[in-house]
């Protein structure tokens, strides 16, 4: 679906912020981006929005060469959800927020009206509809930025660390909703640095250091080899510790160590 | 320019301000703006004012034509476009050659401000990047759900027109969050202050801002 081939990135033709990635993305999948701060997780995601170009190499979209094309045009194929709210709302009230995008691509009334609702009722903002953005709590402002993106039916959904500053209650229904809309066929690339996320919900995990792509794989088998995991700045999954301590195979969620414990006499409480 | 105080800085752009606001002479008006440019040039701030240099010279362009247009001589069309441009150069190379520390020092113990109205001031200048700042993350989330700012010259104006309502909204926030900042880390009319920025004036700043007095004037005077 989306393909990115020996891309380099500077801001200042000096300094490489981004060094010879190249990967894929396929349809449907939930892909992760990892790294240390400053590794170039958002410069990434940036140059695949079009809201950055790259100096060299190509990225292309179903095929289509989209290396010189602007966010704008962009825009119909990726959803692309802000690190912080607060930069991405700008409307007065949560509706026009949710229908800009859809007005600006050229939506039919009608469409627009069916897209509202259907993304209100999604990420469970129907209640706030007529409230302006700038006075909703945090979490419920990132949850808007998501139904923002969504209106737009775009194929890939960018979110850029969505899981920051949420309390416990708003970072489950995010996942959820991740989890939901991938089900129904969205291609999500997540950018996080909690692990948690990282083992239970991407099918593929690409570790950014420097700049360069360290690690692009099943995320299993990074966390099997915890040297490695260390060495990249990250940090093994709390599932992946406790089957380790307790010397099961490696569980990549608390329902696989559940799952597991059910065939060992000796752990059962 | 760096090895000059602050204060001596601000009186250099106070001098070529009042000198342009003064003489209606073209000449006089251009010696000005290339004295500008020359500083610019030694001081190796071509990077960080060039491009704001430019705007300028854009804007005193539009500035002139606009003036042409409504029926103003030529001598005062230039002279009201070269007098916008030397004074904003003045204060801009003032800004980019001296940090607002000093130069919020400079206004408390040189030129005797009370703090809060120097502060004021140089917050104001703090405020620009920001703002451009905002300015440029709701273009990006405008731009990322499709909004292109094309067409007609008149229609991408009216296109600027709606970022400027989020801009506001957040600028207002944002005082609101640096004041509560500020007040939280003791902000107030207490004169007991420690500016760590240096504003002692040597030799070679008095004898600077003498020449230049004297320079500003005879331009002035003889030109």
């Amino acid at each position: 679906m989306l393909k990115l081939k020996d891309i380099d990135f500077s801001y200042d033709r000096k300094h490489k912020i981004l060094t010879d990635i190249s990967f894929a993305i396929r349809q449907g999948e939930i892909i992760a981006l990892a790294g240390r701060n400053g590794s170039g997780k958002t410069t990434l995601t940036r140059l695949i929005m079009g809201l950055l170009n790259a100096d060299t190499g190509s990225i292309k979209m179903n095929g289509q060469d989209v290396t010189k094309f602007r966010a704008a045009d962009m825009a119909k194929h990726i959803g692309y959800v802000f690190q912080n709210p607060d930069r991405q709302l700008f409307a007065s009230t949560v509706r026009e927020e949710i229908i800009y995008g859809p007005t600006q691509l050229g939506f039919s009334r009608k469409e627009i009206d069916l897209q509202l609702e259907a993304v209100l009722q999604a990420t469970d903002l129907v209640d706030f509809a007529e409230l302006s953005p700038q006075t909703l709590p945090r979490g419920i402002k990132q949850r808007l930025s998501i139904a923002s993106a969504l209106a737009v039916r775009p194929q890939l959904l960018i979110l850029d660390e969505p899981t920051t500053g949420q309390d416990c209650r708003e970072r489950t229904k995010l996942l959820r909703l991740m989890r939901k809309l991938n089900l129904e066929g969205m291609t999500v690339l997540i950018v996080t640095h909690d692990m948690d996320i990282i083992a239970e919900h991407a099918k593929t995990l690409i570790v950014l250091e420097n700049g360069k792509i360290k690690f692009n794989g099943v995320p299993k088998a990074l966390f099997a080899n915890e040297k490695k995991t260390v060495e990249l700045g990250l940090e093994l999954p709390e599932a992946v510790r406790i089957s380790r301590d307790l010397g099961l195979d490696l569980c990549m969620t608390p329902a696989n160590i559940y799952q597991k414990m059910q065939g060992r006499r000796d752990l059962h409480v | 320019m760096f090895s000059f105080a602050a204060f001596t800085k601000i009186v250099f752009a106070v001098c070529i301000s009042v000198a342009a606001l003064v003489t209606n002479n073209i000449n006089a008006l251009l010696l000005f703006f290339s004295l500008e440019l020359l500083v610019v040039l030694v001081s190796g701030k071509l990077d960080q004012g060039g491009k704001a240099i430019l705007l300028l010279v854009l804007f005193a362009a539009l500035l002139f034509a606009v003036q042409m247009f409504a029926g103003s001589s030529y001598t005062i069309a230039m002279v009201s476009a070269l007098r916008m441009l030397t004074m904003a150069v003045s204060i801009l190379l003032m800004l980019i050659t001296t940090k607002t520390q000093e130069i919020t020092a400079a206004l408390v113990k040189q030129c005797r401000l009370p703090y809060q109205y120097a502060f004021m001031v140089t917050a104001v200048f703090r405020f620009v990047p920001d703002l451009l700042e905002e300015s440029k993350s709701v273009r990006e989330a405008q731009a990322c759900r499709g909004y292109k700012n094309t067409g007609s010259p008149l229609k991408r104006i009216f296109g600027y027109m709606t970022i400027i309502k989020p801009m506001v909204f957040r600028a207002i926030m944002r005082s609101e969050n640096m004041a509560v900042s500020l007040e939280m880390r003791g902000f107030s009319e207490s004169k007991q202050r420690t500016f760590m920025a240096e504003t002692k004036l040597q030799l070679i700043d008095y004898l600077a801002i003498i020449a230049f007095i004297g320079f500003c004037s005879s331009i002035i005077q003889f030109i």
